[in-house]
């Protein structure tokens, strides 16, 4: 399949194009320069690989969770790139991209959601390869390691030393701290996620409780 | 930036907006106008929060930019080979919700090969009344009046904007909902406000008219709030409690005082100015008493006012398209883009 992959959820840029086997890549620390350089970063991969944007089979986008803004960026993009030369769009969540680039058998994934909490999942890798129920939002101190599971990813482990405070000795961590877009493409290739239209194309965002109503803040007024 | 050269004729352009509260996608053909244009207002989502909410704003418009200039291009039988450039809203307005708008329509326009155009919000607002019939001429005075802008502008053309004056504080628009929302009506309580005005017996309360004979063309509307605040205390004092009619006149009292400035500042721009056209737009330009006030003026003193069509008041792609249709000038290459939440007005390069 010949994909191109886009992930704006964290401080960097990731961009993978993939074509029958060969991979184009770019993933480098960005700040807040997202809007800026994913289309031309996009055309300078497009070009290396000598290939047109319509002549792609989909485009795959990190669909969280992550900065709020960064997905809105990696997701409009790929809306917009997929409606104009009519392909559809491949979301892939944040944490299975990190759990992708780990060798563990099973796996315990972490990452910094701001706030003083992080996003978790467990994770079975290799040939079963499978997430194992649904990415949650908790406090460091709150996460719990699943029974059998000593192997750890993602950049909640470095960023809260809360995080498994008193099992740090039995864990290893796999160094694989963020989401990279080849990453999205090997996962992707997996047919286990679905194609859909561009305008069908919908976020991960996990931190769904972002404002109080009238109600709540009258409520908190007392 | 680099200019454009190697484009075919531009003659239908799409405009993207997302500045706020509202997703608006429309094309505008520069032979036959206005051909297509779709709105989706989160007015209701924001309700139950008693405002909007940027974050949830956000989420909203990502979800309905591609569906909604779906619809644009259905309506109208077109695809989107047929569109020759993309104008989207740049700035002024909510960070995150800009640029949901500004990514989709660089990415369709570096799919699709054509270029563009980042559009001052309220450039568009500006010009929204030359989409009407019969369209004013250059130069006009433009009153830019909504729930986030009240100023008097000297408009002498496409992007030559001199701001003669605004308010200080509130926005005419906010003073509405600020003040409906202390009467204990539902938000977005300014339009409902107007409506309960329409039924009040303007003779009964008598609220002061800020800064109305100051000898600027600056406004201040935060103050008439207090002033409703404290007229509100004192006939629940009087009287207990504050009864339906007594509600409408009190509506209407604020509602007279609102429009008396307004309209007193537009005439003391035009007289100023030595201009014979009002402009009016944004979402308050909307309201009946308003309009009928500055009609009733202008007839007075041979002057002529014009509205955008009604639908195109309020946020909305088609002055978007419009804007940038008068812009292709500044029609870039899609690639690398930003936003400006901030963004001056008369900063604007002539066009």
């Amino acid at each position: 399949m010949k994909l191109l992959a886009i992930d704006t959820s964290s401080s960097y840029l990731s961009l993978a194009l993939s074509l029958d086997g060969e991979m184009y890549a770019f993933h480098e620390e960005m700040g807040q320069k997202h809007a800026e350089r994913t289309l031309p970063e996009i055309d300078s991969l497009l070009q290396q690989a000598g290939i047109k944007l319509a002549a792609l089979d989909a485009i795959v986008f990190g669909q969280g969770p992550g900065s709020f803004t960064g997905l809105r960026i990696a997701c409009g993009l790929a809306q917009g790139l997929a409606f104009s030369a009519g392909l559809p769009v491949i979301g892939i969540p944040t944490l299975d991209a990190v759990a992708q680039q780990s060798e563990a058998d099973q796996l315990l994934v972490c990452l910094d959601a701001r706030m003083q909490q992080v996003y978790c999942a467990v994770y079975q890798t290799g040939a079963h390869w499978q997430r194992q129920g649904p990415i949650t939002l908790q406090d460091p101190q709150a996460v719990v390691l699943p029974e059998g599971i000593s192997q750890v990813a993602g950049d909640g482990f470095e960023n809260y030393p809360a995080l498994l405070a008193g099992q740090r000795e039995q864990i290893r961590h796999s160094g694989v701290l963020r989401a990279d877009a080849r990453a999205h493409i090997a996962l992707a290739q997996s047919g286990r996620y679905p194609m859909q239209h561009p305008r069908e194309a919908e976020l991960l965002y996990v931190r769904n409780k972002v404002a109080l109503t009238s109600i709540e803040q009258q409520a908190l007024k007392g | 930036m680099e200019r454009l050269t190697c484009y075919k004729a531009i003659m239908l352009v799409l405009g993207i907006e997302s500045s706020c509260d509202e997703t608006g996608v429309a094309l505008y053909d520069l032979k036959a106008g206005l051909i297509a244009h779709q709105l989706h207002t989160q007015m209701a989502m924001h309700a139950e929060y008693g405002g909007v909410v940027p974050e949830l704003a956000s989420r909203d418009h990502i979800r309905r930019v591609i569906p909604l200039t779906e619809a644009c291009l259905a309506e109208v039988g077109k695809t989107l080979a047929d569109v020759d450039a993309i104008a989207y809203t740049q700035g002024p307005g909510l960070g995150g919700a800009l640029l949901v708008g500004a990514s989709v329509a660089n990415a369709l326009a570096f799919g699709l090969n054509i270029p563009v155009i980042g559009v001052h919000h309220l450039e568009g607002h500006l010009l929204s009344p030359l989409l009407a019939e019969p369209r004013p001429d250059f130069p006009f005075i433009a009153l830019l009046v909504s729930g986030g802008h009240t100023q008097l502008m000297a408009v002498r053309g496409i992007g030559q904007y001199e701001v003669l004056g605004e308010t200080l504080d509130d926005a005419a628009g906010e003073a509405f909902d600020k003040t409906a929302k202390l009467l204990g009506l539902p938000y977005p309580g300014g339009p409902l406000l107007s409506r309960l005005a329409e039924e009040g017996d303007p003779t009964r309360f008598n609220l002061p008219r800020p800064m109305l004979h100051s000898d600027n063309l600056d406004m201040s509307f935060s103050g008439l709030k207090t002033a409703v605040l404290t007229l509100s205390k004192q006939v629940e004092a009087e009287h207990g409690q504050i009864d339906e009619q007594t509600r409408k006149d009190i509506c209407r009292a604020f509602q007279d005082a609102i429009v008396e400035v307004l309209v007193s500042k537009s005439l003391k721009a035009l007289k100023q100015t030595g201009m014979k056209k009002l402009v009016v737009a944004g979402g308050v330009g909307a309201n009946k008493q308003l309009r009928a006030a500055l009609d009733q003026a202008a007839a007075r003193r041979k002057l002529e006012v014009f509205y955008p069509p009604l639908a195109l008041c309020t946020d909305n792609g088609a002055m978007i398209a419009f804007a940038g249709a008068m812009r292709l000038k500044y029609a870039i290459a899609p690639g690398s883009y930003s936003i400006k939440p901030r963004w001056d007005l008369s900063g604007l390069p002539a066009a």
